[in-house]
């Protein structure tokens, strides 16, 4: 487990993107870069490789998908390229599964039997170390779909930003939704509405001169209308980090307070996209 | 395929992720697509793969109402940049925008329409929101319906709607004794009989005009009407149709099959005013439904209506049942019928023409009485008199009787219905039962108005008892 992480630019959103087979045509590829949930990447195939390539070489430590919706058990693989040459090779796949009924489970199960559609689980994985690459080659395999399509809709790729000392305590996580409760004669209940969506508080009470430098230079590349992902409790496991980690704009502008030698405090609000 | 029934089942289900999606289309039909939540049409769709934008901030509620069209009011958007080539170029303005309703989860074929009508506009709220204006298609009914020819002699000819009794025609070749009585595109008409001053006389019809055997020396008239139906249902589609309307977009059966005649002369009148001289004496009410659909509603007598729908306290919101407004009865009616529409003067009748005729040709219609007399129990019963198209002295009567019946003294109540979207109908019938003092023993109704809330989920009502 790690301090909370912050992937403030995305750097999917500079690359020339391109997949093979070709996604739908009104829902291409460029579409990963888009904030709308209805502007997906679709494939009609059972697998795709989406490639990025980059005007110049970055580094990144995490990659995460959103908004996806091929099965659990599909299989994707990471490969980041410098000038041609590999420098990551990766398989991984969501790790939230369905239990089914009646099927018993060794050990504690993290995620309490969820699957990750029903709280919108990323998937995605944090680097054991920071990669410099120059180009993304990213392959999704889900022969078990029976759809006849999967969507991706975001790609999230960058290097987090993380303070040397983590949030404070007392962070807040919304489930915000519009259900309203009517009452009929009778006396019944009756419950309509229902989307919902996360908003998250939190206060970086503890914030050195350098870590303010860096988070505020990243907040002001990045204006309020960016998206960014956030992950309250980067490898904690199991459904706390799950309902922390999403993809979110910042609620309000950032109000820094330098209130003691080399500290600073910034409260920060998060909404889901 | 979603059946009707499942649809049914679905809009009652509390727990259904309800989509509503926009399709705005401009005038080199490229279409905006848009949604209050997201949404992408499946692979198997007839539009595969569409992503419908979920940029909508706000959907007001649908009004229907058996007098009114339906209206909508404003959709209020979020403009991300999105629709700036649209706000700067689009030609929208009087073109269709259709609003359908479905699961998240759902086929995009198996979305319903939930109000169809015509763009007012894009306008600005504030900064970054917009209001796409709706409106009805009421206007497609302001138009005239008269028509022109090219032939020799050009010239605008009265047009004839079901059958009709001593109109005027007009002569256009006297020396040839051609009289065009009519000209209508599409229609094959008939002359019954041609009468010179009253009198019958021998002629030769010829496409939309007839000549006399002999020169007519004194007033010509003629019976003339449709060859192929004279009934109402016929009568108002072709008005409709006159101005435009495609006849699926006119769903006759509100209608009935009485035969009517309308003679339009007036080369102003247009499809509006000539359905309302039409059916408003009939107590017939036409609008244009939540569905783009011309409609037509008749209120009958809401004890004896076919029940459609039975909702009890469980579907009613705590203390929404209100009594909004009262009607008070009709004393006598009396219905005009038989319409002359060439009031003679009796002088210029000759000899020969019958006592009967002569006070026939003579008047400007035909009419029955029925008498009531409420204004003993009912003080603000009213004497009424409708003047009809219609033709038969039967339909009148019946239609006198049924009017002393219907126009009872009636009250209009309204209430919120619960998980009751796009369920019920302007004109259905319902059973009411609820703790009310109108309704504690159950009682008809007939619904005639329906608001329907989508994010409310609730249809609010006003039934007519």
């Amino acid at each position: 487990m790690s301090n909370i992480k912050l992937i403030v630019t995305n750097q999917l959103n500079s690359m020339s993107l391109s997949s093979v087979p070709d996604a739908e045509v009104n829902l291409p590829v460029d579409n990963l870069k888009r904030s709308e949930k209805s502007l997906v990447m679709r494939t009609t195939s059972t697998s795709i490789i989406v490639t990025g390539v980059l005007p110049g070489q970055v580094t990144a430590d995490g990659v995460f998908l959103s908004n996806y919706s091929f099965n659990l058990d599909a299989t994707l693989n990471l490969t980041l390229k410098l000038q041609g040459v590999e420098q990551l090779n990766q398989n991984f796949q969501t790790d939230a599964q369905l239990i089914p009924l009646g099927t018993w489970v060794a050990g504690v199960d993290p995620y309490g039997g969820y699957t990750g559609k029903q709280i919108r689980k990323m998937v995605g994985f944090w680097f054991s170390a920071p990669v410099t690459y120059d180009e993304i080659i990213l392959t999704i395999n889900d022969p078990a779909n029976i759809d006849g399509y999967f969507d991706v809709g975001r790609i999230f790729i960058g290097q987090a930003y993380s303070p040397q000392l983590n949030m404070s305590y007392g962070c807040q996580l919304e489930w915000l939704d519009d259900v309203r409760h009517e009452r009929t004669y009778s006396g019944s209940l009756h419950s309509t509405g229902g989307s919902d969506h996360r908003r998250m508080t939190i206060n970086l009470n503890y914030l050195s001169d350098s870590d303010r430098a860096a988070l505020e230079t990243e907040l002001f590349k990045n204006n309020r209308k960016s998206d960014l992902l956030i992950s309250g409790y980067p490898g904690v496991g199991g459904v706390k980090e799950m309902t922390h980690q999403f993809i979110a704009k910042r609620e309000k502008a950032p109000r820094y307070s330098h209130n003691f030698s080399n500290n600073n405090t910034l409260p920060l609000v998060f909404l889901e996209v | 395929m979603i059946t009707d029934t499942q649809y049914s089942k679905w809009l009652k289900n509390s727990d259904a992720h309800r989509v509503v999606l926009v399709e705005l289309q401009d005038s080199d039909n490229n279409k905006l697509y848009l949604s209050n939540a997201w949404y992408i049409s499946k692979p198997t769709d007839t539009d595969p793969n569409r992503p419908y934008i979920d940029v909508i901030q706000s959907i007001p509620p649908i009004v229907s109402r058996y007098d009114r069209d339906a209206t909508i009011g404003s959709l209020r958007l979020i403009n991300n940049g999105h629709f700036d080539d649209w706000l700067k170029d689009a030609k929208v303005v009087g073109h269709p925008i259709n609003i359908y309703l479905g699961d998240q989860s759902w086929s995009r074929d198996d979305f319903k329409i939930a109000f169809s009508g015509l763009c007012g506009g894009l306008f600005d709220v504030s900064k970054g929101l917009i209001d796409i204006r709706i409106t009805d298609k009421r206007s497609l009914l302001n138009r005239t319906i008269a028509h022109w020819t090219n032939t020799v002699p050009a010239s605008l000819r009265p047009t004839i709607y079901g059958a009709v009794k001593n109109i005027t025609p007009i002569a256009v070749q006297f020396s040839t004794k051609i009289y065009y009585y009519c000209h209508k595109d599409g229609y094959a008409m008939n002359v019954f009989q041609v009468r010179d001053n009253g009198v019958p006389v021998a002629f030769t019809k010829i496409g939309n005009a007839f000549y006399l055997a002999a020169p007519g020396y004194g007033e010509i008239t003629c019976d003339a009407g449709s060859t192929t139906s004279s009934w109402l249902t016929a009568v108002a589609s072709e008005i409709a149709q006159a101005a435009g309307l495609s006849v699926d977009e006119i769903d006759t059966s509100g209608l009935d099959t009485r035969s009517v005649g309308v003679y339009v002369t007036d080369p102003s009148q247009t499809a509006i005013s000539a359905l309302n001289d039409l059916l408003s004496p009939l107590n017939i009410k036409w609008r244009f439904n939540r569905d783009g659909k011309l409609s037509f509603t008749k209120l009958v007598v809401p004890e004896n209506i076919l029940i459609a729908h039975t909702v009890t306290a469980d579907d009613i919101v705590l203390e929404s049942i209100k009594r909004v407004s009262y009607e008070a009865p009709v004393n006598n009616i009396t219905v005009g019928y038989a319409k002359n529409w060439t009031v003679q003067n009796t002088a210029n009748l000759a000899g020969s023409v019958s006592d009967e005729n002569r006070v026939i040709w003579s008047q400007s219609a035909q009419s029955t009485t029925h008498s009531n007399d409420v204004q003993t129990e009912h003080p603000f019963a009213v004497d009424s008199t409708l003047e009809t198209y219609l033709v038969s002295s039967v339909h009148a009567e019946n239609h006198a009787v049924e009017q002393v019946q219907v126009r009872s003294a009636r009250h209009i109540y309204r209430m919120t219905i619960k998980n009751y979207l796009f369920q019920m109908l302007i004109g259905e019938g319902i059973h009411i039962t609820a703790p009310h003092y109108e309704f504690k023993t159950g009682q008809n109704a007939i619904i005639i108005g329906v608001t329907e809330d989508i994010k409310k989920e609730s249809a609010t009502i006003e039934v007519w008892l």
